[in-house]
């Protein structure tokens, strides 16, 4: 298998796993990127003790790891001299991204209050389908501790997924007014 | 120890609204076109470093080089010039944004019209839940209808792991099949309709900004405020508004509309960008 086989086949893999490791879209080319270089680099150390995938996601995880400490470090920098002109243009069906974009705010904002060893586990487990073991070895863990951070990270989403539902319910409720969010009022007709 | 049960499987100690939260991350797939922008900023890092022999392949930049070079490098990976890779590594020219952008403009080039969203009829009410119809549209037929979406949307077919699919809503039944009939349907195209709109005055602004009008971006942008006071594509008027304020030199207003937003939307896709906004 060459390279851009590799690439190909494990892609999509890389993609959502940094997707749900925490990495936005708006960084998600970099980091993906970020990661096949890597893979590229020590390819030769890859020995095959692992299943090819498993050892890919040992790299999304150290990368998404790298790039929340750096998002921290640069939350203030970053200057904003490239216009923000990349949003939906002409061709996008913006009625489903709005919808895809709220699930994926409310799904995220859960996510990100997990440490992320629980959110690893968490994604794994649930959403990719991975067995405890072979998530054990993928993150070089005890089963154990596998199960134990699964467990802890369930009752966190859980706890967030019943505010979130709180959330909906206040704002579903019939209210003649519903109130503006901090977006409109910032945005409204100040001249 | 075996594994316990999981969540989206059937019989799973997992609440419907928990299992819907969950839902929106089986489709965490790539956009169209991404895996291909991103091999080519990817293959023009490794393909001159890894030489292999088949030099010509980094240096041509057709479409055709990043094959070859990739395959040439491959085998001798560890001499490859590629140091630091990791940390500043950034796609060449619109980089990020192009395909954060190319996430909502590629995909839907090969889905279902806006009229047919790929949401039951119950996510009706999910996409502004807040919001009360703008006062200029009749409210929809379909309006009081709907339930909160997270609540008792029955579980789709979809299998519960591994979102292979490419498309995220391939998953999902096409178009509703009465639209004539379906006053959901019928709400559905009214609010495309504005969708359209709305998008219109959005481009209208950037043209504005990108040609270096300012004042007339800002301008288009509260005009665009007025008619659409809760659009779909708010967050992105708002984005573009903190910008213009910003080139129009007002860096105290864009940085305090730009916290504000923060405040609101942290997770937004355009956080990162808006963040360098606050002073």
């Amino acid at each position: 298998m060459n390279f851009r086989q590799l690439y190909d086949e494990h892609f999509p893999f890389v993609w959502r796993s940094l997707r749900r490791l925490g990495i936005r879209e708006s960084d998600l080319a970099d980091a993906v990127q970020d990661v096949f270089l890597v893979v590229h680099r020590r390819l030769p150390e890859f020995e095959g003790r692992s299943k090819m995938s498993t050892w890919i996601f040992g790299i999304c995880f150290r990368v998404a790891g790298d790039r929340r400490k750096a998002a921290r470090a640069a939350d203030r920098r970053d200057g904003g001299d490239e216009p923000l002109l990349h949003t939906p243009d002409e061709r996008a069906d913006v009625a489903a991204e709005a919808e895809r974009r709220r699930e994926l705010a409310q799904l995220e904002a859960l996510l990100d209050e997990l440490p992320l060893d629980q959110r690893a586990v968490f994604t794994l487990f649930e959403l990719e389908g991975m067995t405890g073991e072979d998530i054990a070895q993928t993150l070089e863990l005890p089963l154990g501790t596998v199960y134990s951070r699964l467990r802890l990270a369930r009752e966190a989403f859980r706890r967030g997924a019943a505010r979130s539902q709180a959330r909906d319910r206040f704002y579903m409720a019939p209210s003649p007014k519903a109130p503006g969010s901090a977006l409109t009022n910032q945005a409204g007709g100040k001249r | 120890m075996s594994d316990p049960r999981r969540w989206m499987e059937e019989g799973a100690d997992a609440a419907p609204h928990e299992r819907a939260l969950l839902r929106a991350g089986l489709d965490m797939a790539p956009p169209a076109g991404a895996e291909d922008a991103i091999w080519a900023a990817l293959s023009a890092k490794i393909g001159p470093g890894g030489g292999g022999g088949d030099g010509g392949g980094g240096a041509s930049g057709s479409a055709g080089a990043p094959e070859q070079a990739a395959t040439a490098t491959s085998s001798t990976a560890s001499a490859s010039g590629a140091i630091g890779v990791a940390k500043g590594v950034f796609v060449g020219l619109l980089g990020a944004a192009i395909v954060a952008g190319a996430v909502a403009a590629l995909v839907p080039t090969k889905e279902p019209p806006p009229a047919a969203p790929r949401i039951e009829p119950t996510a009706e009410a999910v996409i502004e839940p807040p919001r009360a119809p703008e006062p200029d549209v009749p409210p929809p037929e379909a309006a009081p209808a709907p339930a909160p979406a997270t609540e008792d949307e029955p579980p789709k077919s979809a299998p519960p792991r591994r979102s292979a699919a490419a498309v995220p809503s391939a998953s999902v039944e096409p178009p509703a099949p009465s639209p004539a009939v379906d006053p959901a349907a019928a709400a559905r195209a009214e609010r495309a309709s504005r969708l359209r709109e709305e998008r219109t005055a959005l481009g209208d602004a950037r043209a504005a900004l990108r040609a270096g009008d300012t004042a007339g971006a800002l301008q288009k942008l509260e005009a665009m405020g007025d008619r659409f006071p809760n659009g779909t594509l708010a967050q992105e008027r708002e984005a573009l508004a903190i910008e213009a304020l910003a080139r129009a030199g007002q860096t105290a207003a864009a940085s305090e509309r730009a916290a504000a937003f923060l405040r609101a939307h942290p997770t937004s896709a355009h956080a990162k960008k808006l963040r360098g906004f606050v002073r």
